[in-house]
């Protein structure tokens, strides 16, 4: 009987394992190997799949919508990993000295993240509304002239407009940071303040260190959310004007729903994919959230 | 001893708890036990199907919900056909809200071998034919010659693919534009525009008595827009006429088309709200029935929304007045209502459902309850039945006169170049590219579909 597991309890536990394991083989290993497999063949307009290798792949290093999508991609997902971080965990580190409102502001910063994408969406095409938007009103009152900037619609704006929607609202990080930092012990706190350090000086240099999984969490959780935003660019943009807010995982959409071209789809899935490992691989080394704390 | 007991009880429930999840992915497999659209045989004349035991199922996803136009009428039709099939045929219906709501999700399906019994009048027949997954409906007609009577040639053709029938329809499109007569009046405007030069004279009369003089939009599928643009090329000559009458084109740059854009964006700049920048179809809606803006192109499903309490305030159809555009009209058939089941006894429920759905008492209340023509010829438009609808009676009497007849695009070109409109005309406006750049855009969208 050595060890924990003897033969007979490990058959058990195969036992335990089997149902999770199968649903997972059947539910996401089996359609992402396919999703990888059909990315190297041509399969457009439901005709038979034939094996085209690299030939998607090339094709998408010269498609020019493609570029711009990874692009559009890829500085979502650094502003999320930072400034939206940031602001999670700067907010997070204030609420845990719980100022006067304290309650009031950790609940109603959740709402953009509680209400439902399309719901956000809509609301926001009627704050943008160049008509009737109270954006608009609110600037025309400062205004010598009525104020009808196109905020959506105009490629002056419509960048800056759909990042908007999602960069300023980092509940889910503030709510992760928050509960870090409040299981941090209360005596790590009195010890600082007792050695004459205040209460930035505690949080920039105590705090912070201590609790830098959960941000590493919230960075992943932060990056990966922008390698499948589609809700929000759906309900707005589309990814207009032109290729202005098209970003990948709506282009995905494009060329397999509209396009019916599903090979390639396919190999913009692996695209992502592959920018998903890889930026968890990184943030995990950056924020050496496989190493013990100390 | 009790714990052994305990013990042996949690094996045998981890046991079960695996068998029952393997059971739930089996049951989310493929529910498809024969080949697909298996032609029945011509006694299925698509009469009542028999079932003493329970009704059988059929699917029927449609967007004639919520706050659709035609939403009224559908669920007086379903509650007529469950008064009288009810004990045999069940109609399952799935809400699906919005036109390409519905459009790629019958997409995903067709896509995943999984259409529903029946799908109604998208622009899907091509592919679903090409995969074998629609039904021939054509022995279903052979073997009812007083039902086939009553769908017109045109209708049938319309909606044949390989001199096959794949589509039952139950209406026509036919489209010009609704104007306010009060803003009109406001503006000088005695009557609508017979031709074009008119028309634009018309729009700076209204813009000079500080009047917007029409209603578009560029985002979703920009509907209103392309209505506009499909008169401007339909009606410019015979080239522009064969345009727009033609089925999957792929070849976009032609003049008519070019200086039909570059008028769009004039249009946009100068003719129309802020928000139809990017806007969808209930910005167009909403600004012409707020009385914002003096003319809305669109089909005369519209019409039940002028007396909808909820949409508009009272007395705004008395308002309304409906026109041809200037020396043209869009009048086409239909996509009608299609059979995507995979098994004789589905498909004949189907057709007893369709053939309801689109029988002359239907077509009549569609015409009566939503102001939409119907397809039938047997059908008789007395002038009562006109008389019910002034509106459309205008409509028809100003389209009597044009000399140009030109189809619904929607229903003719290749739906990614849907998608390119909806994006590309905000670039248009904004001078990020040219009408001739935009021409070419869409021959590169259809030409996509050659493979």
């Amino acid at each position: 009987m050595n060890g924990i597991l003897n033969q007979r309890n490990k058959k058990w536990a195969g036992a335990f394992l089997a149902p999770a394991t199968t649903l997972f083989i059947v539910v996401y290993l089996i359609p992402f190997s396919i999703v990888i497999a059909t990315a190297f063949t041509h399969w457009k307009n439901f005709s038979a799949l034939s094996f085209v290798g690299l030939g998607n792949f090339k094709e998408l290093a010269e498609d020019p919508r493609f570029r711009k999508a990874f692009v559009n991609t890829m500085i979502w997902v650094l502003l999320q990993s930072t400034i939206h971080v940031a602001l999670g965990t700067a907010l997070a580190l204030i609420l845990a000295h719980k100022p006067l409102g304290w309650r009031l502001v950790r609940t109603s910063y959740l709402f953009p993240n509680i209400i439902s994408s399309a719901a956000l969406g809509l609301m926001f095409l009627n704050i943008f509304n160049p008509q009737m938007g109270i954006i608009n009103e609110i600037l025309s009152k400062f205004s010598s002239e009525t104020v009808r900037i196109n905020w959506y619609s105009d490629p002056k704006t419509a960048f800056f407009t759909v990042t908007s929607s999602w960069l300023l609202y980092a509940g889910y990080v503030m709510l992760l940071v928050y509960g870090a930092r409040i299981s941090m012990p209360e005596t790590l706190y009195e010890a600082a303040m007792i050695d004459g350090a205040s209460k930035r000086q505690f949080d920039f240099y105590i705090a912070l260190p201590c609790i830098k999984g959960a941000i590493g969490a919230g960075t992943i959780l932060s990056a990966t959310s922008m390698l499948k935003e589609f809700d929000l660019i759906y309900m707005t943009t589309q990814g207009g004007p032109g290729s202005i807010t098209l970003n990948l995982p709506y282009y995905v959409y494009k060329t397999s729903m509209l396009e019916l071209n599903f090979g390639y789809a396919n190999a913009i899935g692996v695209v992502l994919i592959l920018l998903g490992t890889l930026f968890i691989i990184l943030i995990n080394r950056l924020f050496r959230m496989d190493t013990a704390e100390e | 001893m009790h714990k052994k007991a305990l013990k042996n009880l949690i094996r045998v429930m981890t046991l079960v708890l695996a068998f029952v999840m393997l059971l739930s992915l089996a049951a989310c497999g493929s529910k498809s036990t024969s080949p697909a659209a298996a032609a029945p045989d011509a006694q299925a004349s698509g009469a009542e199907t028999k079932n003493a035991a329970a009704p059988i199922t059929i699917t029927f996803p449609t967007l004639f919900v919520g706050e659709n136009s035609m939403a009224p009428w559908f669920s007086t039709v379903l509650a007529r056909f469950n008064a009288e099939y009810g004990d045999q045929i069940h109609v399952q219906i799935e809400e699906i809200p919005g036109d390409q709501a519905y459009l790629d999700k019958m997409k995903i399906l067709l896509a995943s071998g999984d259409l529903p019994d029946v799908i109604f009048g998208i622009n899907i027949m091509d592919l679903a034919v090409q995969q074998n997954a629609y039904v021939d409906l054509t022995p279903y007609l052979d073997a009812d010659p007083a039902w086939k009577a009553t769908i017109s040639e045109a209708g049938l053709e319309f909606n044949s693919r390989n001199g096959k029938v794949y589509g039952i329809p139950s209406s026509v499109n036919y489209i010009g534009y609704f104007y306010n007569k009060e803003l009109f009046a406001k503006a000088g405007i005695d009557a609508p525009a017979e031709t074009w030069d008119e028309f634009w004279a018309n729009c700076d009369k209204l813009k000079a008595a500080g009047i917007t003089p029409m209603s578009q939009q560029t985002g979703e599928d920009a509907w209103t827009t392309m209505l506009l643009f499909s008169a401007l090329v339909g009606t410019d000559g015979e080239a522009g006429n064969k345009f727009m009458n033609t089925v999957n084109p792929t070849d976009y740059n032609i003049p008519e088309v070019i200086n039909a854009f570059a008028k769009i964006k004039d249009v946009l700049q100068n003719y129309t709200t802020a928000d139809a920048i990017g806007g969808g179809y209930e910005n167009a809606a909403v600004a012409f029935e707020t009385e914002q803006t003096a003319m809305m192109f669109n089909g005369t499903w519209m019409i039940s929304e002028f007396n909808d309490p909820g949409k508009t305030a009272d007395g705004f159809a008395a308002k309304i007045g409906a026109a041809a555009f200037p020396n043209g009209i869009i009048s086409t058939p239909n996509i009608g209502y299609s059979v995507g089941s995979k098994d004789k006894e589905h498909a004949d429920a189907a057709v007893t459902f369709i053939k309801f759905i689109t029988s002359l008492d239907s077509q009549e209340l569609l015409l009566t309850m939503g102001g939409v023509l119907p397809e039938s010829p047997a059908l008789d438009l007395s002038d009562d039945v006109v008389a019910q609808q002034p509106i459309l009676a205008e409509l028809l009497q100003s389209g009597n006169k044009v000399q140009y007849q030109f189809m619904d695009y929607q229903m003719a070109w290749y739906t990614n170049t849907l998608d390119v409109l909806g994006t590309e005309l905000s670039s248009l406006y904004y001078d990020l590219i040219t009408p001739e750049e935009l021409a070419q855009m869409m021959t590169e969208a259809a030409l996509k579909n050659l493979g």
